[in-house]
């Protein structure tokens, strides 16, 4: 038997699973969920609040130097992810912020999967803005922080690593099974990660300077596609107009 | 040329097309038609939902949670369509928008969270799905993002290449690509047979 004819019979299997019934309820229960642009500047806007006032509690704590916030706490699957500085964030236009069991998630109203995770519980604050977030593509984001010792901690995908950056150096917090590799270190502070796991590669852009604010610039991409997403990336790098640190010039 | 450009050694291959799934429509396509009313939703909305509960199903393993995305999708359109926003091919927005959603795991995490709180499901419940076609998308799900996209989406819809360009918005070159490098991994884990190249 070929693999389309396996193919053919699987998604028929789906698709008979999927009966009148369901269409209507669906189609029903969508347009109840229709909302008028005017309500969304308004969701966003409580988003946002809550958003604050979640983060404003855990700061807080921060804040009180005698009952300090305990360090940011990795999920149990992510190995060694202990991070000990705040941060603050602020939700950029055309994102909503909503919390997970364990995070803070990014969402894009566009409906395309660029999501941000912020992993761990609680975030601290810190003086804002500590980062911005620049959703670009899919599975791209530019980070750009106004501090070095930052907590940042992203996430791409289901099945991407977890790593935490603090200060000059990067914790990697790596899921049991996968294993990393990090490229040939560059003179003047680029420092690209590959991560593999199983039959995906995850390219990790990491620059910073000395004298300078870092920036951050994460993707994803298997190996199939690591052609047209470097196209992006370099493309977006000279977007950004980089320039080297007054040392190096 | 700044010096990590030189470093990193990327090079510049002609003729491949970099995917911007949100892109606005290219300058010059004909105009969409005009704002459609909750009518042309409610029927592109039925006709295209068991394909995109089929595609987001095969995609996440979860059917509540499919379910959920093929609504988000439609709403992503509408959202779009009421901002003024020009879609020429509404139905190649919504299964993009579906493929999309369906492939971004921490939306997943939160919908099937949502959806398995709101019927009641316990954990470790079955599909009731037979035992080939489970395997047959669990590797689906094993492949690169977008192979299983565009394996999702050919099978899903019977489409042709043009077609699953079209969807996912990129060249045929690259949607072929995508989809032969699908079809021979999994004809491989499947011990299976990868029939002629798709046209």
């Amino acid at each position: 038997m070929s693999i389309d004819t396996l193919g053919a019979r699987a998604a028929d299997d789906l698709r008979t699973a999927v009966s009148l019934v369901d269409v209507e309820s669906a189609v029903a229960d969508t347009l109840t969920r229709r909302r008028p642009v005017t309500t969304r500047a308004t969701t966003a806007a409580v988003a946002i609040a809550v958003l604050v006032l979640v983060l404003g509690w855990a700061g807080s704590r921060v804040l009180d130097e005698e009952h300090p916030a305990p360090p940011l706490q990795a999920p149990n699957e992510v190995v060694g992810n202990q991070l000990s500085v705040p941060v603050e964030l602020t939700v950029p236009d055309g994102w909503r912020a909503a919390r997970d069991t364990a995070s803070v998630v990014l969402l894009p109203d566009d409906g395309s999967n660029r999501s941000i995770t912020l992993v761990g519980q609680p975030v601290r604050v810190y003086e804002p803005p500590a980062y911005q977030v620049r959703p670009l593509r899919e599975d791209l984001a530019v980070w750009t922080t106004t501090r070095r010792d930052l907590l940042v901690s992203d996430r791409f995908g289901f099945d991407g690593p977890d790593f935490a950056w603090t200060g000059t150096e990067m914790e990697l917090a790596l899921r049991p099974g996968i294993a990393s590799a990090p490229l040939v270190p560059l003179p003047g502070g680029y420092d690209p990660l590959s991560i593999t796991d199983a039959d995906r590669t995850y390219l990790w852009d990491v620059i910073y300077f000395t004298d300078s604010p870092p920036l951050l610039v994460a993707s994803r991409s298997d190996a199939s596609d690591d052609t047209e997403l470097k196209e992006a990336r370099n493309a977006l790098l000279q977007s950004l107009q980089f320039q080297p640190p007054p040392s190096q010039e | 040329m700044w010096a990590f450009e030189r470093h990193h050694g990327v090079t510049q291959a002609e003729g491949v097309r970099v995917d911007h799934l949100d892109e606005p429509p290219t300058p010059g396509r004909e105009a969409a038609a005009e704002l459609p009313d909750v009518m042309s939703l409610t029927t592109l909305f039925r006709r295209e939902y068991p394909g995109l509960v089929v595609v987001a199903w095969g995609l996440t393993g979860s059917r509540e949670t499919a379910e959920d995305i093929a609504q988000e999708a439609m709403l992503s359109l509408h959202r779009r369509w009421e901002r003024g926003d020009r879609i020429d091919q509404p139905a190649a927005y919504v299964r993009r928008a579906c493929a999309n959603l369906a492939a971004s795991g921490v939306r997943r995490r939160m919908v099937e969270a949502r959806a398995l709180l709101r019927i009641g499901v316990p954990q470790g419940s079955t599909s009731g799905l037979d035992e080939g076609t489970e395997v047959f998308w669990a590797e689906v799900r094993r492949l690169p993002r977008r192979q299983a996209q565009a394996v999702a989406l050919f099978y899903g819809y019977g489409m042709s290449v043009a077609e699953l360009a079209e969807t996912l918005d990129v060249s045929p070159g690259t949607a072929k690509t995508h989809l032969h490098r699908g079809r021979q991994a999994l004809a491989a884990r499947l011990d299976t047979t990868a029939d002629e190249e798709v046209q």
